[in-house]
């Protein structure tokens, strides 16, 4: 992708777009990558990706004020495609017999966050991504719907179906 | 559990996990958006690249050389000599190991293995392969002759 030659849409200042998604990128973009994702090298692949990805459509951008929140929804799409690729791996490794990416968990967690964790990345793509950005971020729900292209009470399905599913687990596991 | 206990468990489980960026990595970030890449670079190396395919297509396309036919089958080498019945010829089947090319009378007539009709009389056989082998046999009319060789 051409960043040099990308133009900004009217009234939005290429320069300062660019500074603002670094920025974004940075800081709460990681967090959320590294969140839905585990590990950094993938957080930071996915962060720049929706970097490169964002500029290449500035031109398309008429709001400055939607910079931020259409970086975070064109991350959090480029996570979701990462994480949904990951469960087709995982189900055909499991197929084959073989023991798949089982996900990030460092070695210093504790044992009941790392088995909550565990539980999480075995979630359904969305579910763990609406649980992320709510408990992990503390967004509201108009903004993860956003984030996530679907309605607010898309959203809440999703959690509460993804608590459901974990207290099933936890409860099971007692 | 509580909705709200689980709520808190969730957040925290989350956040121990949570990795701190590298710190270099805003500044590779800035490093590559703002690395100036030409715009015409990529359409112009993509459109050299097909330029040089079609030349090398081109080019090879009348100079191709037609895939030469299989080597016909030499069902009868030695023809009977003239005013012999022909059913009076001699069957000879030669097998060979490693294969060996076969020449007959010093015509070449195939690879083992191999069978031949061959004209009632006496032949020079030769099998040339990890050794040359060199063979005199007569063949009587309508006889079969078998010759299977291992040639070290």
């Amino acid at each position: 992708m051409d960043v040099a030659a990308t133009m900004a849409g009217p009234g939005v200042d290429r320069d300062a777009a660019v500074r603002r998604l670094v920025e974004l990128a940075a800081g709460r973009g990681f967090a959320i990558a590294v969140d839905l994702l585990g590990g950094r090298a993938e957080a930071e692949d996915a962060v720049q990706d929706a970097v490169m990805r964002a500029l290449g459509g500035l031109a398309r951008l008429r709001d400055p004020d939607a910079l931020d929140g259409w970086f975070y929804r064109v991350l959090t799409n480029g996570c979701l495609r990462t994480l949904r690729r990951r469960r087709i791996t995982r189900a055909f490794a499991r197929l084959v017999g073989a023991r798949g990416d089982t996900g990030y968990l460092p070695a210093h967690l504790g044992r009941d966050h790392a088995r909550l964790l565990g539980l999480i990345d075995a979630l359904p793509a969305m579910q763990k991504a609406a649980l992320v950005l709510r408990h992990g971020h503390e967004l509201a729900i108009e903004d993860i719907a956003s984030m996530l292209d679907v309605g607010t009470e898309t959203v809440k399905t999703h959690l509460k179906r993804a608590r459901a599913r974990l207290r099933e687990e936890l409860v099971d596991e007692r | 559990m509580s909705d709200d206990e689980l709520d808190r468990q969730i957040a925290h489980a989350i956040a121990a996990r949570r990795l701190p960026p590298a710190r270099d990595f805003e500044a590779r970030l800035a490093a590559a958006v703002a690395r100036p890449r030409a715009s015409w670079l990529v359409p112009a190396l993509a459109s050299l690249v097909a330029a040089g395919a079609l030349v090398v297509l081109l080019w090879r396309v009348p100079h191709r050389a037609p895939e030469p036919p299989p080597p016909a089958p030499v069902p009868i080498v030695a023809p009977p000599p003239a005013g012999s019945a022909p059913d009076a010829s001699g069957t000879l089947s030669i097998e060979c190991e490693p294969p060996a090319r076969v020449l007959l009378d010093a015509r070449e007539v195939g690879t083992t293995p191999i069978e031949l009709r061959v004209a009632p009389g006496e032949h020079r056989l030769d099998l040339v392969g990890a050794q040359h082998v060199v063979r005199r046999l007569e063949i009587k009319p309508g006889e079969h002759q078998r010759i299977v060789l291992k040639i070290e």
